[in-house]
């Protein structure tokens, strides 16, 4: 337990752990401010949840659970949307349904599986030390694709998310980009289970957001500060979970929130200051 | 007069609810109509119908689109949006060419001039690097009046632009559009019937049925024959009217209007 951060880099779990937190940033990052931009913080919780089932299948089946998630993540993204738009099912409601028939759908799989489902608490409680070359793999593609989309189509994707109903008064494809989006919202909450788990992957698409939003409040901004708010935040989580030998998952959500309510603490220190100054020149 | 849209025996509503009946309506070039009547009588199933974004259940809606920058600038009613979307003043100006330059386009030296131009034409100039949760109602409702009219459109679409705006702003706002009806025709959806009557040319009562009433000046015998029952109160220059719908008792104290 002493080794010193350089040594760490020798260990390849530590070198993975560091690739999935450089990795996770990016694709959170922007995801995560779409996410908290146009309000969608319930129904990614309502797709992480739903994904469950897909989990539980998996493991059932005897197939790689990610996969089954893949699929129920999907499914529960779009059924949330048409349900919410074809039919009096309000949109709140729908994912309330889809998160808890995930959830049941996934004890019940995992229950009739014959044995022990190994890692099980992986799927809940994520851990950033033992993702694999594959799940590498998987969150390079997903970073990828989504820089690619975002970077391509930055305005239409703002300007929708704004005023979609402005945007079909333009012709812009709101339904087709509404869509394309809920799949890569998906598939971020899919492949973060992995490092975070289904009960804390929420917290990367969140808080890092959330804290940029408290200093600048433009998208394109709110997604740079919070690349570099959950890189230096999953890093710093890390080396304080293995010094302390604590649960990696949780540090890293820790170490966001100790980031989040520092930087509440000096905006509203310096708002202060600065309406002081406003009166007394006033 | 080039005819701009056509609106033939045109019904519209939703889900089982039929809003506007066997509509017969032209715009024309140079046009300035105001829409008037009754909460829920259809004016902006009217707008949704012009801008395309509600399908008629009958009839046809023909565009003598040329293909300009933007077609129609539209100026919604600013409650509709996210106030606290991270979104810059400039950006919002410049989605109104959103139509007109496709999906990648990143935008040019000259189109962010141009946004900028408009900005300090309606006085806000200083305002282009704020984000929308730091306006007041009145600076996001001028900041959408910048967006609908950056694509340098040949119909102008406004519903209830007095919503927020200050009585200051409001008459600066009717000269303003004033000067716009001569490079383009005008639609302003307005409950308050007296003052748009002052600047409109032509008046269009929608109440499940639109009656075409081809000049600005309108009887409140002529308004009941349309079955858009208003109640004209006239102060000096400017004739003020109230709204009143048949059936139930309005709770409006008119005296507020003196």
């Amino acid at each position: 337990m002493t080794d010193t951060v350089f040594e760490l880099f020798s260990y390849g779990f530590f070198r993975n752990a560091f690739l999935a937190s450089l990795l996770s940033s990016v694709a959170c990052g922007i995801i995560g401010s779409y996410i908290v931009a146009r309000r969608m913080v319930f129904i990614s919780g309502g797709i992480t949840h739903a994904s469950f089932g897909g989990i539980g299948i998996g493991y059932f089946l005897g197939i790689n659970p990610i996969v089954g998630a893949v699929i129920f993540s999907l499914l529960s993204a779009f059924g949330i949307r048409l349900a919410s738009q074809r039919s009096d099912i309000r949109e709140d409601s729908a994912i309330g349904i889809l998160w808890s028939l995930g959830m049941a759908a996934g004890i019940i799989f995992i229950f009739l599986t014959p044995g022990y489902a190994p890692n099980l608490m992986n799927f809940l409680f994520g851990s950033v030390l033992t993702v694999s070359k594959t799940d590498l793999w998987m969150m390079l593609a997903l970073t990828v694709l989504t820089v690619t989309f975002f970077s391509a189509f930055y305005h239409t994707i703002l300007f929708i998310s704004f005023d979609e109903e402005y945007a079909r008064s333009h012709n812009a494809p709101v339904e087709l980009f509404n869509y394309i989006l809920l799949a890569l919202v998906a598939l971020a909450i899919v492949l973060h289970i992995r490092v975070a788990g289904i009960i804390l992957v929420i917290s990367y698409l969140t808080i890092p957001q959330t804290t940029a939003n408290i200093f600048v409040s433009d998208l394109k901004r709110i997604i740079f500060l919070s690349i570099a708010i959950s890189f230096i935040g999953s890093v710093a989580g890390l080396l304080i979970s293995y010094y302390l030998n604590l649960p990696s998952g949780a540090t890293i959500i820790f170490v966001f929130i100790l980031v989040f309510a520092i930087a509440k603490t000096i905006r509203s220190i310096s708002q202060r200051a600065g309406l002081k100054r406003a009166i007394r020149k006033a | 007069m080039t005819k701009l849209i056509q609106l033939t025996d045109v019904s519209a509503g939703y889900n089982d609810t039929i809003v506007l009946r066997d509509v017969n309506f032209e715009i024309n070039d140079r046009d300035f109509i105001g829409v008037i009547g009754p909460n829920g009588g259809g004016k902006t199933t009217l707008i949704k119908v012009l801008l395309g974004l509600l399908k008629p259940a009958r009839g046809t809606v023909t565009r003598f689109d040329d293909a300009s920058d933007g077609f129609i600038g539209y100026l919604p009613q600013t409650t509709q949006v996210d106030k606290k979307f991270p979104i810059t003043v400039l950006d919002i100006v410049l989605s109104g060419l959103m139509s007109s330059r496709g999906r990648v386009y990143r935008y040019s030296r000259h189109d962010n001039d141009t946004a900028h131009q408009l900005l300090a034409q309606m006085g806000i100039g200083g305002l282009a690097h704020r984000t929308s949760k730091e306006l007041s109602g009145g600076q996001l409702q001028r900041v959408f009046i910048c967006r609908a009219l950056i694509s340098n459109p040949r119909l102008l679409i406004l519903d209830e632009p007095n919503t927020y705006v200050d009585n200051r702003f409001e008459s600066d706002l009717y000269e303003r559009l004033i000067e716009l009806n001569k490079k383009m025709a005008i639609i302003i959806v307005s409950h308050d019937v007296g003052t748009i009557s002052y600047y409109v040319k032509t008046i269009a009562c929608v109440n499940e049925y639109l009656h075409y009433h081809r000049s600005n000046i309108i009887t409140e015998q002529q308004l009941a024959d349309y079955n858009c029952p208003l109640q004209i109160i006239t102060h000096g220059d400017v004739p003020h009217t109230v709204l009143q719908k048949h059936e139930h008792d309005h709770s409006h104290n008119h005296e507020s209007h003196d």
